[in-house]
Parts: structure tokens; C-alpha cells; sequence
């Protein structure tokens, strides 16, 4: 389980995360939702390890995570950032190699390429492998390294005795057209599925409703409500929270959708 | 795509080539610097000294003594300034970073005009403790405390950050312009020349025993570099998406500076400065074989090796029998090739 307890981030006099607490389990999708600047990206941060608290504990399996050394926390999660720059011209391939490196000692290089392929069919990026990374479009770099990303967790899962991993996304739909919107979100299922505990930042809440087990809705560094979709994204709490109307529509056969009203 | 298909292809090939085709290259130079200078040495003599045959003639003497020490040590020299090169461009995240950022030049600059102005005066018990070693000490002294001093300003707090590297850096480049300044205005004009000769840099009148502890220091710190080739190139994807992958980015910086320091330091100390190599040659490869630093350091090692020593060959050869600074021949050579390289590049990209 990968926790923040009681935890709180000061940036000067700014609170960008009050007194928050935040579970996630393996084998579950937990969405961070909330308006900009509410502190969804920091609370990610705090839980991978990027930021120090100011108060509280961010924990992973039990331990501290200022405890782990970076090496040690490289074999337990992988993170998703919202940086897709790259200097100099790599190939894809090479971008999605880059996460061979953390299972280097332990797997072949035939391995260690199977899964870079895997991880890039598995984004569709595979037809890309041998471009040049900074040549494509903004989605296809995200797809690129999402598939970096997960080259760096397929090894673990591999081996059955390894603690499952975790995997951190930080709006990894930004860029997306529709169809890998959610072609992603399902990705992120199927590894869940598969015992990874995946923690996403989204924006889109009929994405989040559609493929989180549990939500947290952040406003202003505080958590204003968690739980399923239909305890968050009630009416008027993401009004509070968003100053928008909306409704969370559920019809067979479909994802849930959101309906936003018009006017105020 | 088949074109960008042929990008991937045409670097794995030129991987392939580049490499047997530049240890080829530096063979011929080998033997083209053993036999050509103020006295030419038939290729079957230099083939019969080098082998160990008919070791006490003049040839022989030229030979081990002169030519091969000048040429292992343009080969070092080269090298390590390239990747060193290299390394920068890649910390810096900047293809146009050079080790001047972290106060090498301007630190080693200072060392040796205190010696060359301040010899026969203030420091005159230095350069008799040092002798012949005196100008090479100062340069390096001066290099290893300007980069310390910049070095301290920019680490506190557990972190080392690039952007304060850079800000301290053109701090401190600038005080010590000053001092370097200020000493220049009170040297004599033989002083002054002898300045100038230093900042163009020259391989000449090295001894075995001068150059060798520049040679160790030169050697050492860039095969450490050439172990940093992995995390280098994980480096470039961002600082925070490094330390996901297991990088301890502080470490990896701090290392990238001191062999840096260390590399750039001695070469200066020993040859004064050599401009240009570390910039160009890291870039003309990163054209041909990409940007993968397991590939790409160790062929500045040989090209920056190679380039250095046929500038070097230029520099003694082409004004017999006096010889130019060879900073002027690295520009002169590299300067046109490299804008010639970057229009060619342009024109495959339309």
C-alpha cells in the first residue's frame, strides 16, 4: 500500500497540501480530481518521493519513503510526469530503453527488449520505434513515454516473487485524442488487474468515473471528498468545488459521461 | 517514415563503420606525425624504431622523445576535452555548454598569469620549489580552487543545482576576469606575450616526465566519465524523471564536475587552452551516430583524439620550422567543418 498520513506541504506561507490522507491498495485505479492548483500534482509528488513534507508521512509498503534510495524506489514504482521534453534526438526506441537501466542486473538484454516491445505495442507506439522521439506529435511523445514508463514495471511483474509495483500518472491523457484517452485509462485497468496499484492525476471526470476504483476530490490542498464516483461527483459538490453544474450520466452499454450545465 | 526508418538504420551503420574506420585514421596519423616534421624519418625507420630496432640514433631520440610523448599527449589531450565536452552539453541539458561554465578556463587562466607575471617577484619561491613544473601547477591550482569556490556556491542543502552552477559561475568567471585583468595591465610586454602564447595553447616542449601526471589525471577522469554513459543519457529525459529510474541526480552532477574539473584542468595546465575541440567534436558525432552516450563518449574519445592530433601535426608542419599555437589550427580546421557539417544538416532536414 502506498499512503500519505496526516500529510501537509507549506511552500513558504502557501499551504499546498492540508493535513491530507490517502490510501492506495495494489490492484486498484485511485484518481486524484480536482481544479487546478488544488495540489493533485504535490500530493503525487509527496507520494513518489519528489517533495519532503512538511508535516505527515508519505509511505510505500509500510516504510517512509525518504527512507528507500533511489535505486530501491526505482524497483518499486514507476512515475509518469507531466514532461515530455527531450534534449538531443533519441529514437523511441531508445527513450523506451531508457527504463531497461532500473532491471539491468537481473534480465537479459533479449529480455529487457522484449519488454521495451511489449510496453510499446501495449501504447501502440510500436510503428514509431524508429523515429526520432522529438520529431512527433505532442500525444504520440506521451504515448512514447507512458511506454517507458510501464517497460520500467513489466519486468517486475514478471517475476512473480517481487512485491507488485506501483504506478504513478500525472495527467497522462492531456494530449490524447479520444480513442487513446481511453485506450490508456484501460492500460492502466489491465496492469491493476494484473496487481499494479495505479495513482492518476485526471482532469476529465467522466474518464476518472469510468475507470477508478476510488476517488479523491482535492480543492484548495485540502481532500473534499473520496470514494466511489457516485459519492465524489455528486451535484453539488463538484459545484463547490469546480463552480460548474454538472451531472454524471450513466447509460448501458457506454462509459459514464458528464453533463455540464448551461450558464451558472 | 521510411525515410525517419532509414535515420534508425543509417545510425546503427554509421556505428559500425565510424569506429574501425576512426582506430584506421589514427594509425595513419600515427605514422604521419612520426615521420613528418623539421626532420623526416623514413616510414621503414620509424616501422624499425617503433618495432625496437637501432635505438641510439638521432631518429630514435626524435622519436620516443619528442614525437610519440607529443602525440600521446595531443591524443589525451584531445580526448579527455571531448568527452569532457560531452558531458557538459549532456548536465547542462545544452548543446552549447562547455566546461568554461564551471570557472576551468578562467580559473586556469588566473593560475598561470600569477606565475608568469608574479614569478620573479611575490611568487618567486613558488616557481623555485616547482621549476619547469611551476607554470602547469599554478594553472591547475588555479583551475581545481575557482571550481571548488563555484562548486561550494552552488551545492548547499543536499541539492546541486544546475541553474546555480550557472549563476555562480558567471559570477565568480567574472571577479577572476578581473583579477586576470588587473594583472595583465601590470605585466611587461614580454609577459604579455608570453600570456598570449599560453591562451592559444600549444603542445610543444613536453617532456615524459612533465606530461605524465597530466596524463594520469587526464586518463583516469575520463574513463570515469565514459562509466557514467547510462545515466547520462537517462539525464536528458529531466532531473526528476532520472531519480524515477534509480539516478541519484545529485551525485551524477557532482561527479560530472569534478572529472570535468579534473580532465579540462590538466589538459589547460599542460597545453594551456585549447578551444573548440569539446564543443565541436561531441557535436559532429552526435550527427552521425545519435545522441546515445555509450556510443557517443567513447567516440570522442577517438575522434576528439584523432582531431586533436592531426591539428596538432597541422600546427607543427605547416610554418617549418617554427610552429603555430595550435588553438589557431583547431579553429581554422574546425570552424569551416563544422558550419559545413551544420548546412549540409539543414539541407537533408528541407
Amino acid at each position: 500500500m502506498i499512503e500519505l498520513k496526516n500529510a501537509s506541504i507549506q511552500f513558504g506561507r502557501y499551504t499546498a497540501l492540508n493535513n491530507c490522507n490517502i490510501q492506495v491498495n495494489r490492484g486498484e485505479v485511485v484518481t486524484l480530481l480536482g481544479p487546478n492548483g488544488a495540489g493533485k500534482s504535490t500530493a503525487l509528488k509527496a507520494l513518489s518521493g519528489d517533495i519532503a513534507l512538511s508535516e505527515g508521512c508519505a509511505q510505500i509498503n509500510g516504510t517512509d519513503v525518504s527512507s528507500y534510495s533511489d535505486k530501491e524506489l526505482a524497483s518499486l514504482r514507476a512515475v509518469m510526469t507531466q514532461s515530455y521534453e527531450l534534449m538531443f534526438d533519441f529514437l523511441v526506441k531508445e527513450v523506451v530503453e531508457m527504463a531497461s537501466f532500473v532491471h539491468a542486473e537481473a534480465f537479459s538484454k533479449k529480455q529487457l527488449i522484449d519488454f521495451s516491445e511489449q510496453a510499446m505495442t501495449m501504447t501502440d507506439v510500436y510503428e514509431l520505434k524508429d523515429k526520432n522521439f522529438n520529431s512527433l506529435s505532442g500525444g504520440q511523445k506521451q504515448r512514447v513515454q507512458l511506454a517507458r514508463v510501464i517497460n520500467q514495471i513489466l519486468p517486475i511483474l514478471d517475476d512473480e516473487h517481487a512485491p507488485r509495483p506501483y504506478l504513478f500518472i500525472d495527467e497522462p491523457t492531456s494530449s490524447l485524442d479520444l480513442y487513446h484517452q481511453y485506450e490508456v485509462m484501460r492500460i492502466a485497468t489491465k496492469l491493476a488487474e494484473k496487481g499494479v496499484g495505479v495513482i492518476a492525476v485526471l482532469h476529465d471526470l467522466a474518464l476518472a468515473a469510468s475507470f477508478s476504483d476510488r476517488l479523491y476530490l482535492l480543492s484548495q490542498g485540502n481532500i473534499v471528498a473520496s470514494g466511489s464516483s457516485e459519492e465524489v461527483l455528486k451535484q453539488q459538490q463538484v459545484f463547490e468545488t469546480y463552480g460548474v453544474r454538472a451531472h454524471l450520466q450513466h447509460q448501458g452499454g457506454f462509459y459514464p459521461s458528464i453533463q455540464i450545465a448551461k450558464g451558472n | 517514415m521510411l525515410a525517419l526508418n532509414n535515420q534508425a538504420l543509417a545510425r546503427e551503420k554509421s556505428r559500425q563503420i565510424l569506429f574501425p574506420l576512426l582506430v584506421a585514421l589514427s594509425v595513419v596519423v600515427l605514422f604521419a606525425s612520426a615521420t613528418i616534421g623539421g626532420v623526416s624519418i623514413d616510414f621503414s625507420d620509424v616501422l624499425a624504431l617503433l618495432v625496437g630496432n637501432n635505438t641510439d640514433n638521432m631518429e630514435s631520440v626524435i622519436l620516443w622523445e619528442i614525437r610519440i610523448p607529443r602525440l600521446v599527449l595531443a591524443f589525451v589531450v584531445g580526448a579527455g576535452l571531448s568527452v569532457s565536452g560531452a558531458a557538459m552539453q549532456a548536465i547542462f541539458r545544452n548543446p552549447l555548454a562547455d566546461p568554461g561554465l564551471i570557472g576551468v578556463s578562467s580559473g586556469a587562466v588566473l593560475g598561470a598569469i600569477l606565475v608568469i607575471v608574479l614569478g620573479n617577484t611575490v611568487l618567486s619561491g613558488f616557481v623555485a620549489q616547482f621549476g619547469l613544473y611551476a607554470l602547469p601547477v599554478g594553472a591547475f591550482l588555479g583551475c581545481a580552487l575557482v571550481c571548488l569556490f563555484i562548486y561550494r556556491l552552488s551545492s548547499g542543502q543536499g541539492t546541486f543545482s544546475v541553474i546555480s552552477i550557472l549563476l555562480a559561475g558567471i559570477a565568480v568567471n567574472a571577479i577572476v576576469a578581473s583579477i586576470t585583468g588587473f594583472l595583465t595591465y601590470i605585466s611587461s610586454d614580454q609577459e604579455l606575450r608570453d600570456m598570449t602564447f599560453w591562451n592559444m595553447g600549444s603542445l610543444s616542449g613536453n617532456s615524459w616526465s612533465l606530461m605524465t601526471p597530466s596524463l594520469i589525471v587526464i586518463v583516469i577522469s575520463s574513463v570515469a566519465m565514459l562509466r557514467l554513459a547510462t545515466p547520462l543519457n537517462l539525464y536528458l529525459l529531466g532531473e526528476s524523471q532520472a531519480k524515477h529510474l534509480g539516478i541519484s541526480v545529485t551525485t551524477l552532477k557532482k561527479q560530472v564536475f569534478m572529472f570535468t574539473a579534473l580532465a579540462v584542468g590538466a589538459s589547460v595546465a599542460i597545453c594551456g587552452m585549447i578551444g573548440f575541440v569539446g564543443f565541436i567534436v561531441p557535436h559532429l558525432l552526435r550527427m552521425v551516430i545519435g545522441p546515445d552516450h555509450r556510443f557517443l563518449m567513447p567516440g570522442c574519445i577517438i575522434f576528439g583524439g584523432l582531431l586533436l592530433s592531426v591539428a596538432d601535426l597541422v600546427a607543427r608542419t605547416i610554418v617549418l620550422p617554427s610552429e603555430l599555437p595550435i588553438g589557431l589550427v583547431t579553429s581554422a580546421i574546425g570552424g569551416p567543418f563544422f558550419l559545413a557539417v551544420l548546412l549540409k544538416s539543414y539541407k537533408t532536414l528541407r
